[in-house]
C-alpha cells in the first residue's frame, strides 16, 4: 500500500517537480531548526569534536607548562580533587614532573594533526591510483588492483611493523605509515565509482567532444565522488588517530620525550600501579577522542547516503 | 564449484607470491641486507660466513631463489636477540597466540550471537537500545585502551586478576576481553541487521501460522538463516583480529607472536620480524581463502554467481 502511495508521489514529483520554498526572511523569528537525522548523541559528538579541535588548536596558548618542562620535586602529584594534589597541576603530573593537562593538549594536537597528514596522504594516493585504473583500464587496472587486493587481504599491523623495522622509529616514517594504511580503500571505492560514471552520458558527450582523460577525470569525475570521499575520509581520520595511538604506545611511533595520547599511555604503563592518572587522563582522553570521531563519521555515511564497500 | 575454487586458490597464491617478493626486495632495495640480518660490530670473518650463508655474493635471481627455498624448509636463521633458529621461537610462540585467538573467536560468537538476536528482538524496547549502545562503546574503545582500562581495575584496583604474563585460565580473561570487545560489537551489529531481515521474511510467518513456539521459530528458523552473514562478517575481520592481537599481547605481556614481533620490530631484531609477517600473513591468507569456501558451502549464491 505504502509503495503505492509512495510511487504516486514520486510520479507527481516528476510531473510537477517541487518548487523550491522561499526562503525565511532573516527578520521573521523562526524558531531554530533542527536538521533531520541528528540525534542529541550526534549534536553532542559535534560539541565534543568542536572542543577538542579547539583547544588542539590552541594547545600551545592553553597549555599551563611546557609539555617536556620537567619538575622533579613536583613528581607523581595526582589530579586536584585527591590528596597530596598540587593546585597548579589539574590533572596531576606524571613521573618526571610533567604537567600532564599540558601534555594532553600537546599530545592531543600531535596525534590530531599526525592523522590529518595521514588521510591527505592516503586521499591523494588512493584518489590518484583509483582515477588511474578506473580511467585506464587494461594493465594499469590490473596492477594497481592487485596491490589494493593485496593490501586489503593483510592485517595492517604487519606492513606497517616491517615499515617501521626497516626504515626506523621517526615521525617522518610515522606520517608515511599512516599514510599508506588506508590508501587502498580509497582506490577502490573512487576506481568502483569511476567505472560506474564512465558509462552515464555526460562523461560519454565529454568523450565524444574529444576531452582528454586528465578533463574528464578532474572535470567531471572529481565533483561526483566528492561526497563518498569525504565520507571515506572522515572515517579513515578517525582510524588513524586510533592507529597512530596504538603505535606510539607500543613504542614504535613518535618517541620520547614528545608527547602523542598513545605514547603518554604507553610510557605510564610502568607507574600503573602506583599513579594510575597517568595513564587514566590520556586514556579516557583517546576515548572521547574515538567517540566524537566515529558519531560523526558513521552520521556523514548515514547521512549523505553513500555505500561504502569497507572491511 | 570446481571453477570458484581454482580461482580462489590462483589468487591466493599470487597474493603469496606478491607478499614474499615484496619481503624480499624491501631489504635488498634498503641498502645492504646483511645490515638487517645480523647483529651491529661483527668481525669481518663472521660477516664473511654471514653473507656466503644468505648466499648475498650471488645475484638477485639466485638470492631470490634461496630465499624461497630457505622459506619453503622453514629455516630462515637465527634471531638477533635470542641467537636461536626463528622458526624455533616463533612455534614456541604460535600456540600460545593459536590458545588466545580461539578463546576470542569463542567469547566473540557466545556473545555476539546471542545478543545481536536479543537487540533484534528488543527492537524499539530499553532492551536492545541497552545492547546497542553496549556495543557502539565496544566498537569505538580502542583495544589498546579497554587493555589498560581493565588492568586498572581489575589488577592494580581490585587485584583479582594477573597483569602480564600466560599460563593459567586467569591469564585469558583480560586478553579476550580486550580482544574481543571491538568483534562482539560488530557481531552484535551484524546480527542484529540480519535478524531483523530474516524476522520479515514469509518463512517466518508460516513458521508462525503453524503454531511453532516463538523460541522454536527464532532458534530453528531465524538464527539459522541469519548466520550467513555472521561467517562473512568472522571472516573479514581476521585482518583486523591478527592487528589486534599483536597490540593487546604486547599489553599483557602475553608470551605469543605478536609481542614477539613488536619486540623484534623495536629491537630491529629483523630476521624474527620477516619471518613471522610471512608466516602470520600466510596464515591470514590461507584462512581468507577457507572462509571463502564455507561460505560457498553454505550459501548457494556465492557458488553459482562465480568468483
Amino acid at each position: 500500500m505504502t509503495d503505492i502511495l509512495d510511487a504516486k508521489v514520486l510520479d507527481a514529483n516528476i510531473a510537477f517537480p517541487p518548487q523550491p520554498k522561499p526562503r525565511a526572511q532573516p527578520q521573521s523569528r523562526r524558531r531554530f531548526a533542527w536538521p533531520k537525522g541528528v540525534s542529541i548523541l550526534v549534536a553532542g559528538a559535534a560539541l565534543l569534536a568542536l572542543i577538542l579541535v579547539l583547544l588542539a588548536l590552541f594547545a600551545p596558548a592553553l597549555a599551563p607548562f611546557e609539555p617536556d618542562q620537567q619538575k622533579l620535586l613536583a613528581r607523581l602529584r595526582p589530579p586536584i580533587g585527591f590528596e597530596r594534589a598540587n593546585p597548579a597541576h589539574w590533572f596531576g603530573t606524571d613521573q618526571l614532573g610533567r604537567d600532564l593537562l599540558s601534555r594532553c593538549l600537546h599530545g592531543l594536537r600531535l596525534t590530531l594533526a599526525l592523522a590529518l597528514f595521514g588521510t591527505l596522504i592516503g586521499l591523494a594516493l588512493g584518489v590518484s591510483l583509483g582515477l588511474v585504473a578506473g580511467l585506464f583500464g587494461g594493465w594499469a587496472d590490473a596492477l594497481i588492483m592487485g596491490f589494493v587486493d593485496i593490501m586489503l587481504s593483510l592485517p595492517f599491523t604487519l606492513v606497517a611493523l616491517l615499515v617501521i623495522a626497516l626504515a626506523g622509529t621517526d615521525v617522518a616514517v610515522l606520517i608515511c605509515v599512516l599514510g599508506i594504511a588506508y590508501w587502498a580503500h580509497f582506490a577502490r571505492l573512487v576506481r568502483a565509482q569511476v567505472l560506474g560514471l564512465r558509462e552515464l552520458p555526460f562523461v560519454e558527450a565529454a568523450r565524444a567532444a574529444g576531452a582528454t582523460r586528465w578533463h574528464i577525470a578532474t572535470v567531471h569525475m572529481i565533483p561526483n565522488i566528492v561526497s563518498p570521499i569525504v565520507v571515506m575520509a572522515s572515517l579513515n581520520f578517525s582510524n588513524l588517530i586510533l592507529l597512530e595511538s596504538a603505535l606510539s604506545f607500543l613504542g614504535l611511533g613518535v618517541q620520547p620525550p614528545t608527547a602523542t595520547l598513545g605514547s603518554m599511555v604507553g610510557q605510564g604503563r610502568d607507574y600503573m600501579a602506583s599513579a594510575s592518572w597517568i595513564v587514566a587522563v590520556p586514556a579516557l582522553l583517546i576515548v572521547l577522542v574515538s567517540l566524537a570521531a566515529m558519531l560523526l563519521g558513521d552520521f556523514l555515511r548515514d547521512h549523505l547516503d553513500v555505500r561504502l564497500r569497507e572491511r | 564449484m570446481l571453477e570458484f575454487l581454482t580461482s580462489r586458490v590462483l589468487r591466493m597464491a599470487i597474493t603469496l607470491w606478491a607478499i614474499v617478493s615484496v619481503v624480499f626486495l624491501a631489504t635488498r632495495l634498503t641498502g645492504n641486507p646483511i645490515d638487517f640480518l645480523m647483529p651491529e660490530g661483527l668481525d669481518a670473518a663472521s660477516r664473511r660466513e654471514m653473507i656466503a650463508y644468505w648466499g648475498l655474493d650471488r645475484t638477485v635471481i639466485e638470492q631470490y631463489w634461496l630465499f624461497w627455498r630457505s622459506l619453503l624448509y622453514g629455516d630462515f636463521g637465527l634471531g638477533l636477540m635470542e641467537r636461536r633458529p626463528v622458526a624455533t621461537i616463533f612455534t614456541e610462540r604460535l600456540w600460545q597466540s593459536a590458545s588466545l585467538l580461539v578463546a576470542t573467536l569463542a567469547l566473540t560468537i557466545g556473545v555476539g550471537v546471542p545478543a545481536g538476536i536479543l537487540a533484534a528482538i528488543w527492537r524499539g524496547r530499553p532492551g536492545g537500545s541497552g545492547v546497542l549502545f553496549a556495543a557502539f562503546l565496544g566498537y569505538a574503545i580502542p583495544n589498546f585502551v579497554l587493555a589498560i582500562l581493565l588492568l586498572l581495575v581489575f589488577s592494580y584496583t581490585l587485584h583479582w586478576l594477573p597483569s602480564a604474563g600466560s599460563g593459567t585460565l586467569l591469564h585469558y580473561i583480560m586478553p579476550t576481553i580486550a580482544l574481543s570487545a571491538y568483534f562482539i560489537a560488530a557481531l552484535v551489529r551484524y546480527t542484529r541487521n540480519a535478524m531483523l531481515d530474516v524476522l520479515s521474511e514469509d518463512y517466518m510467518r508460516t513458521a508462525r501460522a503453524k503454531g511453532l513456539s516463538e523460541r522454536a521459530i527464532i532458534l530453528e528458523h531465524g538464527l539459522r538463516n541469519a548466520l550467513i552473514p555472521v561467517i562473512t562478517v568472522l571472516g573479514l575481520q581476521i585482518t583486523t583480529l591478527v592487528s589486534g592481537a599483536v597490540v593487546v599481547e604486547t599489553v599483557f605481556a602475553w608470551n605469543g607472536v605478536g609481542d614477539l614481533l613488536v619486540g623484534a620490530t623495536i629491537r630491529r631484531d629483523y630476521p624474527v620480524l620477516q619471518f613471522g609477517v610471512l608466516v602470520v600473513a600466510s596464515a591470514v591468507i590461507l584462512v581468507n581463502l577457507l572462509v571463502d569456501l564455507t561460505y560457498a558451502l553454505v550459501d548457494p549464491r556465492v557458488r553459482l554467481a562465480g568468483a
